[in-house]
């Protein structure tokens, strides 16, 4: 995983959906967040491979 | 001193009803012991109770007690546990053992922004294919940005018989492969395995 992707699960947090809430659980919702955290990827232009929310689980401890 | 008789009495007024328990053998006779045996009626028809009444538990013609199930357990297995592709590589999963089921349902969901294309591999080695009338093909699931889950059952119909996949002829193990033919840049799959324990 990118050295980043700390910084990526913590902004990831506070982001809210489009209903307006914000994803407090990150183990609720693994496909809203990691969607997230792969948003944070592109707009920094950061490089990263495949990943799943397993790998971010890490991050998340 | 109370005597006898009011110990009695007050044994009986205690309690609404009477005091008189069955117990040790009868009906067909043989067993005998110690256990309170609990009984119940067999009716041909369908009693017509009202809300609030008393009812008696009800056996079929064999002594059997008829009753409900309003629920089941179900086992969940995270097949792809929203996977972000980024490539055209295939995917495989970790094989998946439905030994332990009676009836399977696959539900996916995929925010990529690319199709994926899901394969189902009984054996590991090359992708289930379905008889199409003319010849065996593919028989691939794509998914299109679908947020929302969707039962892979409604097209790989042969998950809701006997879920039985042998690997050279034993085993109930199968993979999933999650392919797409252009490397998404957004979004993730997830693939659920629901499972009915035997």
């Amino acid at each position: 995983m990118p050295n980043e992707t700390s910084k990526a699960v913590e902004w990831a947090k506070n982001q809210t959906l489009d209903l307006g809430y914000k994803i407090v659980s990150a183990d609720s919702s693994p496909s809203l967040f990691v969607d997230k955290v792969r948003e944070y990827f592109n707009t920094n232009g950061i490089e990263y491979t495949t990943f799943s929310y397993d790998d971010l689980l890490p991050f998340l401890s | 001193m109370a005597t006898l008789q009011e110990i009695v009495n007050n044994v009986w007024n205690s309690v609404t009803g009477f005091l008189k328990v069955g117990g040790t053998a009868a009906h067909d006779a043989a067993a005998t012991g110690n256990p309170v045996q609990v009984g119940g009626v067999y009716r041909v028809a369908d009693p017509a109770v009202a809300d609030g009444d008393m009812a008696s538990l009800r056996l079929n013609a064999k002594g059997e007690a008829l009753v409900q199930l309003t629920g089941r357990s179900v086992a969940l297995t995270v097949v792809y546990n929203a996977l972000a592709i980024t490539d055209t590589a295939n995917h495989f999963s970790a094989s998946i053992d439905v030994s332990a089921y009676k009836n399977i349902q696959l539900m996916a969901q995929s925010t990529l922004n690319q199709d994926v294309v899901l394969s189902l591999y009984p054996n590991g080695a090359s992708p289930m294919k379905a008889w199409d009338g003319s010849a065996w093909s593919a028989n691939t699931i794509t998914l299109v940005n679908e947020p929302n889950p969707k039962p892979l059952n409604t097209k790989w119909t042969f998950l809701n018989n006997s879920p039985y996949f042998g690997t050279n002829g034993v085993g109930n193990i199968f993979y999933i492969n999650a392919v797409c033919a252009i490397a998404p840049i957004s979004g993730s799959i997830t693939l659920l395995l629901l499972g009915v324990p035997n």
